[in-house]
């Protein structure tokens, strides 16, 4: 996933910096190393860790590369500031002291390892736990964080290649039909290791040494939420939109009015696309009629989510309400 | 830094690149950096490069993917230059000097330390284990190489995390407060200024021809 110099087009390489910086910053505001200096080792231990692990890499069609993320449990030991921090420390020390991934790509790279990968780490693990590490639920849950860091990153990476190509005319970057297959391709297995390897060790560092994890904090006086690492459903609403917003913008900028790869080998080979069915709406013609439309469609989907599982609940407590009743019977 | 920005973000032509690519092999001979050290370092960064160019030339063509390729590789070859012929201490100096945060600095050094720690405690754990009768070579499939592996992992985190705390603590008692001190001090000398002056300059002019300001380029 490493990105090296000379890739992307210059653009992508500056939008990379600005979005990466603001949130490295605020990491470092908040992890305050003056007050607590004995947080600054473990930081530093999982970061060289991590950049162990990450040196096992291979090439990917599109010039990245895939190896292992430890966005998951860089997060579940330091928590979201601290994982950020010791993720960025990697990424450049990859860069500055050994030459892997390059130097001016390096705000796109931590956009898509520290910021991405621990967002997404984040709110799947809180998702899947609900904010309590404990059960069978807890390695789920940092299973599923290994595999969706690695793989969203993956994403990340193929939308970056893919706007690269589409905005120099094929100058820099790769087209998105090369980039897209053989990134989400080797990350789909490759996060199944990380996320195996990722839930093994939190499980481990749980039942040996549970000091060792930044686990949720204490409950708050008439909350059902926890502090800490346990995010609202609305404010994870709240991100995806953000990123959905921010990620529009690049698409308009770079994509929008242009013919992705696959229209234009069609048009090089004089194949006319031919519908068979004509959708009734359509993204959009501007940013503005885009955002509103994908909002809309992201909140429809999310309440279908809603009441598909609340349906199954339901269906769930009838059955168990069911089997205590012919229990106490018996 | 500024000539990466350069290369990497604005050279276009694969003339003006081969130069640059002739240029920094020069720079490797004059500045003793072993040439072995440079070829290994760049075999392994190769295949991405070629996989690139190899894509680049499927859907824009040869002269693209050439581009490309010098592009990548001029880029790797500079920062190897400065990775490989720079101290590690003296690059982390060279960093407090450019004022970057001294936290960073530390952690930095910190990890780079630890990198080190986890390899030594791991072949502890290597010799314990043979010295228990372990023997490797289940399947990566089978459910115990994965807790085997995970606990591995798992273990080598906590004993490092606590050499790094002790050592930390030591280097906090010696007045350790994230400056690098080393025995070479940093003077600018005129040979120096220099040298910086034809690092800019040399990527500037490549830069102008690049961009078409000199005629020269259509002489071939």
């Amino acid at each position: 996933m490493h990105i090296p110099d000379g890739v992307m087009s210059p653009v992508v390489i500056i939008a990379g910096w600005l979005i990466s910086i603001p949130f490295i910053a605020l990491a470092f505001k908040k992890v305050d190393l003056n007050t607590d200096p004995s947080k600054l080792p473990r930081l530093a231990v999982v970061a060289a860790g991590i950049f162990v692990a990450q040196m096992l890499n291979f090439p990917i069609a599109g010039g990245t590369s895939g190896h292992m993320l430890g966005a998951a449990i860089a997060f579940v030991i330091l928590g979201r500031w601290g994982a950020i921090i010791a993720l960025t420390l990697v990424v450049s020390l990859q860069a500055i002291m050994f030459g892997d991934g390059g130097i001016l790509a390096l705000g796109l790279n931590l956009l898509n390892m520290p910021v991405i990968g621990v967002a997404v780490s984040e709110l799947v693990l809180t998702a899947v736990t609900k904010g309590r590490w404990k059960g069978n639920a807890f390695p789920i849950g940092v299973f599923a964080a290994g595999w969706c860091s690695s793989f969203v990153g993956a994403i990340a990476v193929s939308v970056q290649l893919g706007s690269s190509y589409s905005m120099t005319g094929g100058a820099y970057g790769i087209p998105a039909i090369v980039s897209f297959p053989a990134m989400l391709g080797a990350h789909s297995i490759i996060g199944i290791g990380e996320g195996l390897i990722c839930g093994g060790v939190a499980t481990y560092l749980m039942k040996v040494a549970p000091e060792t994890l930044h686990r949720p904090g204490r409950h708050v006086k008439g909350s059902k939420v926890k502090e800490g690492s346990y995010i609202p459903a609305i404010k994870a609403v709240a991100m995806m939109f953000l990123i959905f917003t921010i990620g529009l913008v690049f698409f308009y900028l770079f994509v929008a009015d242009k013919p992705d790869a696959l229209e234009m080998t069609l048009g090089r080979f004089g194949v006319a696309e031919k519908s068979y069915y004509n959708a009734p709406l359509s993204y959009g013609d501007t940013y503005g009629q885009t955002l509103l439309l994908g909002m809309a469609g992201s909140l429809f989907l999310l309440l279908l989510a809603w009441a598909i599982s609340d349906v199954l609940r339901r269906r769930k407590e009838k059955g168990a309400t069911g089997c205590s009743t012919r229990d106490s019977n018996s | 830094m500024v000539f990466v920005v350069i290369v990497a973000a604005l050279l276009r032509e694969a003339l003006v690149m081969t130069t640059l690519v002739y240029l920094l092999i020069i720079l490797f001979a004059v500045s003793g950096v072993r040439m072995a050290s440079v070829g290994k370092s760049y075999a392994v960064i190769l295949p991405f490069i070629v996989l690139q160019s190899v894509a680049i030339y499927y859907f824009s063509g040869q002269a693209k993917a050439v581009a490309m390729f010098l592009r990548v590789t001029i880029s790797v070859l500079a920062m190897l230059y400065v990775v490989l012929s720079t101290d590690l201490y003296e690059l982390m100096k060279a960093l407090g000097a450019l004022k970057f945060p001294r936290k960073f600095v530390s952690m930095f050094m910190l990890a780079y330390r630890s990198i080190f720690l986890f390899k030594e405690e791991n072949e502890h754990m290597r010799t314990a284990r043979r010295a228990r009768g372990f023997k490797q070579g289940t399947s990566l499939l089978d459910q115990r190489t994965i807790s085997t592996i995970s606990a591995t992992i798992g273990m080598l985190f906590f004993r490092v995390d606590r050499r790094a705390g002790a050592i930390h603590t030591a280097m906090r008692a010696r007045n350790f407060k994230g400056e690098v001190r080393t025995i070479t001090e940093f003077n600018v000398k005129a040979a120096d200024v220099t040298a910086f002056v034809l690092i800019l300059i040399i990527p500037l002019i490549l830069l102008l021809i690049d961009w078409g300001l000199f005629p020269w380029k259509y002489f071939g």
